[in-house]
């Protein structure tokens, strides 16, 4: 049950690499909750991926598991790649063998997550100081050319967090976040609180970083149009699932899963026309046993073995994954 | 028992109405300026902004954070009182309102907030959040006939069988559900004008549309609404009208259709080009501003907005440009406040 690729990309080669990840939760005197149920991904070198999907889908915890910083006392299984090498010892120790040189992480509201009493400059030289071991001078050097790369002036690395505006303080967190090079950046929501122009900036910049430094990016968000518009392939979570996978491009134009196409049909966007109708009903809940597709109580296209049977993710195209039994049927006309 | 005694509208007078207002806030100076006796900076949020809304209307007023679009809303409910300008409700100036009069004249007014999950109190269940209004508002009722009208409240928007909802907990209530019980809250008295802001930017976008919908509605059954939004999107699709907004004042405004297919002013044609689209094959560059909204404590001189512009000239620095129609025949229709516009 691969992830399809075109080219295909083995298991070495991938920035990030996923199979059958669950995360469970166990909240004392409740049931547990099964978060993620069974995620399989693969993040190609220097591609921008997207995870994308509704409040409470797991796409951070996904996103939190593949980088070992979900809480003690969440349960998690699976097998997970970074840089192509498995991470088996999943404790402290081993996990900061990968963090910030193989993947770093810019977090929902990382702006507000700088130091306010340490000079920007500084907060940037200190995880090439402690990871790399890099000497202070050099590592302050480069610290100036990544906030030049990110469009912050270098004379302004003095400047404390507060000195600067939310958009500012964003581009430290994503220079700090790439202070070691790491080959995958894992960004949660880096735009919300963000104003629409600022948003737009910070977007354009991480598709130019990723470009020019040459890393990949695994965008974590629920805003569908930025996916469309600034990745190169998204997966589409639902209740702890991947229900599809593919390029945006065939994702928009071809949508195998009813969820996909009706996300599509819930935006309003300026290029689109069609009518904006939502998804009637709510995602089930993770803490109890589920019984067949977790999306047929609201799909209007299910069918009575939707209600039985599990749909996993199947190839229906070339690169190109959905998880539904009908996946393979004649589109219904739009 | 009708809830508005008040007379039907001759269909020239807008239902709320803002005549050139002002909301000034002071600021606190740090403490070193007032050990130097500096006072604190004086900021208009809204600096002279006309906007009217009328009966069965949706404006939607549109712009990033700071640019006095949720201010200007607290005005028109009388929530804020503004420094200059008036306001009108159905052409009665009630700009010094207060007191019991205050009182009455709010209750044909609601405000929707952004967030279902803190505008209802946890503790108190669905019927008694409904209810409130009516105890505040309507002392003779009896609690029969309230619990009819919370009734009707949710089935209105959309919340079938009421009787499955009354005795609910907001925790017990999805975020859709919050806020379709936040709006049934805001209609118990029947109100005439309502100001949602940012009614569904806390929702899932599959329960976006639903909300949206609903709010529709109420505006075809003759309620005004401002929206405020900072998704031009949303504004585009369900706003009758657009009031574009940048650093208190409003730079455009127009029919909703108009403004998002030919923007004229610099600023609205920048939030059009970098709203991305979902088609991935139409994918352009997006033409970005740079920088950042200035401080409303350091309003740029002249056009507000020309040290983002793209277009600016040698007036612009100087010139402080009103609201003009963009061409001719468009005056009250189509309007911008460019030096480069009409």
């Amino acid at each position: 049950m691969s992830t399809a690729a075109a080219p295909p990309v083995s298991a070495r080669a991938c920035a990030l690499r996923l199979r059958d990840l669950h995360v469970t939760f166990n909240p004392p005197d409740r049931s547990p909750v099964t978060a993620v149920d069974g995620v399989d991904l693969d993040v190609r070198p220097g591609e921008r991926f997207a995870l994308v999907g509704e409040s409470g889908c797991g796409k951070t915890t996904t996103a939190l598991a593949a980088m070992g910083l979900l809480p003690h006392g969440a349960e998690v299984t699976g097998d997970i790649r970074i840089g192509g090498h498995a991470v088996t010892e999943r404790n402290d120790v081993g996990w900061a063998r990968h963090r910030w040189t193989d993947v770093a992480m810019v977090f929902q509201g990382a702006m507000n997550s700088l130091n306010p009493v340490q000079p920007i400059g500084r907060q940037i030289v200190e995880p090439m100081r402690i990871h790399e071991g890099v000497d202070r001078k050099q590592a302050t050097r480069r610290a100036h050319e990544l906030l030049e790369l990110v469009g912050i002036p270098a004379r302004r690395a003095g400047a404390f967090p507060h000195e600067l505006s939310g958009g500012m303080r964003q581009r430290t967190a994503i220079a700090m976040a790439l202070a070691c090079n790491p080959r995958l950046l894992v960004a949660d929501e880096p735009t919300t609180a963000l104003d629409t122009m600022v948003q737009a900036q910070i977007f354009a910049l991480l598709v130019r970083l990723t470009q020019e430094l040459e890393f990949a990016l695994l965008l974590v968000t629920h805003d569908l149009p930025a996916v469309m518009h600034f990745c190169e392939r998204a997966a589409v979570m639902y209740a702890g699932r991947v229900v599809e996978t593919a390029s945006v491009a065939e994702l928009y134009a071809h949508p195998r899963h009813p969820y996909t196409r009706r996300l599509f049909e819930a935006s309003p966007s300026l290029d689109r026309t069609g009518e904006i109708r939502s998804i009637p009903g709510a995602p089930p809940r993770l803490d109890r046993p589920m019984v067949g597709c977790r999306f047929a109580a609201r799909c209007d296209r299910a069918i009575d073995r939707c209600r039985v049977d599990d749909p996993r993710l199947e190839t229906v195209g070339e690169a190109h994954e959905a998880a539904c039994w009908r996946a393979r049927e004649q589109e219904p006309s739009a | 028992m009708s809830v508005t005694e008040t007379p039907p509208l001759d269909a020239q007078t807008p239902l709320i109405e803002l005549c050139s207002v002002v909301a000034r806030f002071h600021t606190r100076a740090s403490l070193l300026a007032r050990l130097r006796r500096r006072p604190g900076a004086t900021i208009d949020a809204v600096a002279g902004v006309s906007i009217a809304v009328a009966a069965g209307e949706m404006l939607a007023l549109v712009g990033e954070s700071g640019s006095g679009k949720t201010s200007t809303g607290h005005v028109a409910l009388r929530l804020l009182d503004p420094a200059e300008g008036e306001v009108r409700f159905q052409g009665e100036d009630v700009t010094r309102v207060g007191g019991r009069r205050l009182r009455r004249l709010r209750r044909p007014m609601q405000l929707i907030y952004q967030d279902p999950y803190e505008a209802l109190d946890p503790r108190c269940r669905v019927s008694t959040i409904l209810q409130q209004p009516l105890v505040v508002q309507e002392r003779g009722l009896g609690s029969a006939e309230r619990m009819r009208r919370a009734e009707e409240a949710l089935e209105r928007v959309g919340l079938t069988p009421p009787q499955a909802f009354m005795r609910r907990l907001p925790h017990e209530l999805s975020g859709g559900q919050r806020q379709r019980v936040a709006i049934a809250a805001s209609l118990m008295l029947n109100p005439r004008f309502v100001v949602a802001d940012e009614p569904v930017s806390m929702l899932d976008v599959s329960v976006r549309a639903g909300i949206m919908a609903l709010l529709g509605r109420l505006r075809d059954e003759g309620m005004g609404i401002l929206l405020i939004t900072h998704d031009l999107p949303t504004a585009a699709r369900y706003a009758d009208r657009i009031a574009v907004m940048y650093l208190g004042r409003v730079v455009e405004i127009g029919p909703a259709e108009e403004v998002i297919a030919s923007p004229q002013h610099p600023y609205t044609r920048a939030l059009v080009d970098v709203t991305p689209g979902l088609d991935p094959s139409k994918r352009t560059e997006l033409r970005i501003l740079g920088g950042e909204v200035p401080d409303a404590a350091n309003v740029p001189s002249g056009c507000r907005f020309h040290p983002r512009c793209p277009v600016a000239f040698e007036a612009c620095p100087t010139t402080d440009p009103a609201l003009r129609p963009v061409a001719p025949g468009k005056e009250g229709v189509h309007e911008a406040a460019c030096l480069l516009v009409g």
